[in-house]
This record gives structure tokens, sequence and C-alpha cells, in this order.
């Protein structure tokens, strides 16, 4: 095993070996008392003068041990078992002599010889403690063998012998092996912990790589969409500045082709933006869901009615918004919120012919918000209905009321309702209105280490 | 009709550069071009323009970027304040914003930059002639 300082060791260690010390401080105390009692009572059988000395010898070592501990700590754990098994070493040599001056073989202290191998087990591994009692035995033995003639006579003596050997090993069997099983649970419990550090570290770079992978992305659309759109954006400028004469009169044949031109150009250039968008949204939905901010509903549907509002009075719809003041803020991205209500109360508004209206509600529900744009437009044919939110999807009657369009407007705006956690739905009846709902939680459930498989899809 | 203020163009797409020429000149006011950042500096330093129209997205990406806080900082100081409008193929109108998120350094944010308009690409001519106009105006 390697050695480790001994801060890192097993604390419980170094707690028994300070706990040893003190506990041979009273023993040394019981000595000297014992001794005391005995010389004013010898029928104890107790000599108490060599019995008096080992209680000094004992404070002597005690106070050596201290001081080395104090002054040299053990290093690592080879350097604190070393230490303790000297420490046991000490503590039995001593009790092998309380025992010789208090009676020999059938000294009443032999039996700490059983309370000294518990220590010893606890404190040391099954092997050292399978040694500790050997050395046990053959002190032991030793005091049979130290023990006068006419006191170990008879079959008693060695009775007391066997008693003792045998009790010291099953002593430290017993000992050592639930010992074993609390250290392997201890083992096991810190490997458990070291595992789970690991796997929150794991976990953590995962989310850094997707946010990396998020920054690459969104980099390569930013130019993606340079490189689509700068020569689209120069031809359709060259286009206009013929269309309007600045670079010579035109004939109206010519100025009528130009036009028709430019509005071919026009409508490439919008299903270029509106796929950017959608891949835009798509590359949100799939990534990780940040804690957001907190964003007024109300403020952004109130920008966007703002901004549509000449496009409204242009096609004569009325625009109308009904939003509670208590609405509550959303966690959210306001520019996808932006995103989902342009193109909704755009359509709203494209869709609904002269004269009708186009109105927006909120309203707070379940830990989630509810807007609802409703128009009373051309709606949608009942077979449509399912498909509305399909990319590049048009209802019939669409196309024949707007001749541009690219059918993506809804696909973005699912997509990102969906990134917010969010849904939509639609109800329409033809020639009546269209009516669209958006849920969005107050609360996102994505924890910001929700990582975007792990997390639930939402519901469709 | 406008009474020859001088207008500079910065735009590495030299179609891109003729059209906006011909919207300008064909309402009255002088057009000097510049195609990269280093020469737009140049022509700013030398040609004294009265307002400068830059496209942010140059091939080096940044470039644009650095060439306002360089006009801003290093011109003379009576031409440091010259107005600039700022045309990009990706900037409001695909929401690709120049600046996505707070986290990405690469771009600085497109609104905290030192110009008085933002246009998209493509330029609507009364659009752009109209902003131009309306810095013109101001003292």
């Amino acid at each position: 095993m390697a050695s480790r300082p001994l801060e890192t060791v097993d604390p419980e260690l170094r707690d028994r070996m300070r706990w040893l010390i003190g506990l041979r401080w009273v023993a040394a105390f019981g000595l000297a008392v014992a001794s005391i009692v005995s010389s004013f009572w010898p029928a104890l059988g107790i000599a108490w003068h060599p019995v008096l000395g080992l209680a000094l010898a004992l404070v002597v070592a005690n106070a050596l041990i201290s001081a080395a501990v104090a002054r040299f700590p053990p290093v690592g754990e080879t350097g604190l078992r070393r230490f303790n098994k000297a420490q046991i070493g000490v503590d039995l040599a001593a009790l092998t002599g309380l025992c010789l001056f208090s009676g020999g073989v059938h000294s009443p202290f032999l039996a700490f010889f059983v309370f000294h191998m518990i220590l010893t087990s606890i404190l040391l591994s099954p092997r050292d403690s399978y040694e500790g009692a050997t050395v046990a035995v053959g002190f032991i033995a030793a005091i049979y063998l130290l023990t006068d003639r006419e006191t170990r006579q008879g079959p008693s003596a060695v009775l007391v012998v066997a008693v003792m050997i045998t009790t010291v090993y099953t002593c430290v069997y017993l000992t050592t092996s639930i010992t074993t099983a609390l250290r392997a649970r201890e083992r096991e419990r810190a490997r458990l912990t070291e595992e789970l550090a690991a796997r929150a570290e794991a976990l953590r770079r995962a989310y850094d790589e997707i946010e990396e992978t998020r920054k690459l992305e969104l980099r390569y659309m930013r130019k993606v969409a340079h490189e689509l759109r700068s020569p689209l954006a120069a031809a359709i400028s060259s286009l206009q500045v013929v269309g309007l004469g600045m670079a010579g009169e035109l004939a109206e044949r010519q100025a009528q082709m130009v036009g028709r031109v430019e509005t071919r150009m026009r409508q490439l250039l919008k299903t270029v933006d509106d796929l950017l968008l959608l891949a835009r949204e798509r590359a949100r939905a799939n990534a990780v869901a940040g804690p957001g901010d907190l964003v007024s509903l109300a403020a952004v549907i109130g920008a966007v009615v703002e901004l549509l509002e000449a496009r409204a009075q242009a096609s004569g719809v009325a625009l109308a918004t009904d939003l509670p003041p208590d609405l509550p803020a959303i966690r959210a991205d306001r520019e996808a919120l932006t995103q989902v209500f342009t193109n909704l109360i755009g359509n709203g508004i494209k869709y609904t012919p002269e004269g009708g209206a186009v109105r927006v509600s909120a309203r707070a529900e379940d830990g989630a918000v509810a807007v609802c744009v409703a128009d009373t437009g051309i709606g949608i044919p009942a077979e449509d209905v399912p498909r509305v939110f399909e990319e590049f999807f048009r209802a019939s009657n669409a196309r024949s009321h707007a001749a541009v369009g690219t059918g993506l407007g809804l696909a973005i705006a699912r997509s990102a309702v969906e990134a917010l956690g969010g849904s939509i739905r639609v109800s329409s009846q033809e020639g009546v209105g269209t009516q669209f709902t958006v849920t969005l939680p107050i609360e996102p459930s994505q924890g910001p280490l929700a990582v975007s498989g792990l997390a639930p899809s939402p519901p469709e | 009709m406008p009474d020859g203020h001088k207008i500079l163009i910065v735009d590495d797409d030299p179609d891109q550069v003729d059209s906006t020429r011909l919207i300008l000149e064909s309402n009255g006011y002088d057009v000097v071009v510049a195609y990269d950042a280093r020469q737009a500096f140049e022509t700013a330093l030398a040609e004294k323009p009265d307002l400068i129209v830059l496209d942010i997205m140059m091939p080096d990406g940044t470039e644009g970027f650095q060439l306002v806080s360089r006009l801003r900082n290093e011109l003379p100081e009576e031409q440091a304040n010259v107005p600039i409008i700022i045309v990009s193929a990706i900037h409001d109108y695909t929401t690709l914003r120049l600046y996505p998120d707070q986290s990405d350094t690469t771009y600085a944010p497109g609104e905290y930059l030192d110009a008085q308009g933002f246009i998209d690409k493509p330029a609507e001519p009364r659009q752009l002639l109209g902003k131009v106009a309306e810095l013109l105006r101001k003292p």
C-alpha cells in the first residue's frame, strides 16, 4: 500500500492510536491503585512492590509514546500500523508482568489478554491480529513457565493455558471478521463517492462539449447565411437599380421583365431566410436549454403587434390584443418568442381578407401561459389541418389567396415553441377563421444540466 | 436635391458596391469606394467623407467591427464622428444576429457598435436614401 500522509489515513485509525494512549494512562492508574490496595490487603495475592514498579514503568513508557507521537508522527498507513503494533507489544509485556506478580497462571488479570486481542483486532489487519494473538500466546506460555512449580502443578493450570489460547484465537477470529466487513463497507462507500464525483465531472464535460458544438453550429450557420444571402442581396440590389431606371431608362416591357425577375429573386431570398430560421430553431431545440431570462410575454407580443400594425392597416385588417395585466413573465428566449408570434400574427394578417380581424389573447394556466392568435380569415380545409406544421406545406386555399409563401412559417413556429418546452395547437374552419394556441411553461422543466438526449421530448 | 455630400461605400462585393453607388450617385451624392478595411481607412482619411456606408461582414469576419472602432479612434478629431450606416446580409432580417449570445465573443454585439444606422441587405433604395438624408441633415 502506498504510504500516504497521516491526514489522509483512515481518521479512525489515527484516533484509535490516541485512544490507546489514553487507555494506558487509565491502566497505569489502575495498577497503582491495585498495588496500594494490596499493600494494605496482602490476601489479594498481588505483590505490591513490583506492581507499583510496573505502574511507574507504564507511566514512563506511555509518556515516551506520547512524546514520540507528538515529535515524529507516524507517516502513512504502514507507519501507523507499525506504531500501533509496537504499542500493543508494550501493553502485552506489561500485562504479562502484572500476571506474573499476581498469581502467575492463575492470575485473574489473564482475562485482560482477551481484551487486548479485541483492541488488536480492531486496530490491525486480520493478519497482524493473528500475529498479535501468537505473540500473546507466547506471553501466556511464558507466564505458565515462569509461574513457580507448586502453583502450576496439576491439570487446572494447563487447562487455563489451553482455554486462554483458544479464547485468544477465537476472539481475534470473531472481531476481525466483523471489522473486515465494516472496513469493506467503508471502502465501498468511499469508492461510490469517488465514482459519483467522476460521473458528475463527465456530465459537466459533456455539457461543455455540447455548448462548444452549439457555438460552432451557430458560427457555421452565420457563415452559411452570409454566403447564401450576399449574392442574392447583390443581385436584387442590381435589379432594383435597373428597375428604378437609375442605370438608364427602360422600355415598359423591359421594366416588366426586370420586375418579374426581382419578384422571383425575392421569393428565393424569403425561402433561404425561412430555411435558415428553421435550421436555427432546430439547432436551438437540440441545444442544452439554459436557464433563460424572465421575459414578459405582453412586452414581446406588444412589440410584434406594433411592428405588424402597418401591414395590418395596409391589408385593411383590424389587429387587437387582449392581454391580462397580471400575465406572468416566463423563462424563455426573447428572440424565439418574437419569431413565433411574428409568424403567427403575420400569417393571421396575410390570410384574412379586408375587413376581417386578428385578435391576440392570453391567459395564465396552471404553471403555463396560453396565448391565442385568432383570425377571421379564409381558414384551413379540414383535410389540410393536420399538415399545416409540415415544412413547405401550404393549404390549397392559402396558395390561391396569397401567391407568395414558403410554407415554412408554421414549421419554424412549432420548432421554436417546442424548443421552449411548450406546445402549439391549431383549430380552424374553412371560411370562418383559424386559431392557434401556444402554451408555454412559466419555468421550463429542463435544468441547466439537462442534456438533449436525456430530456423528455415534448408531446406531439 | 442633395448638394454633393461625399459618401464612402465600403464593401468587398463589387456588384453590391456598384448598385449602391448608382443609387447614391443618381441622387446627387459624390461617391468614393473601398473594397477592404485598410483601403477604407486610408480613403476615409484622404477623402474626408460626410458619411460611410459599411458592410460589416468582410472576408476576415471581424474586419468590419475593427474598422468601426479604428475610424472612431484614429481619425482626426473633426472626422471621428462621421456617421456610419452598417449594412449586412445577416443582421436583423434573418434574426441571425451578429451576436447570437453573450458567451460568443467572436462578434461584438451589433447594437453596441458606434454606428448610426443598421440596414439589412438587400437595402431598399428608398430606405437607404432616407437614412442617408436623415443623417446628413443633422448638424
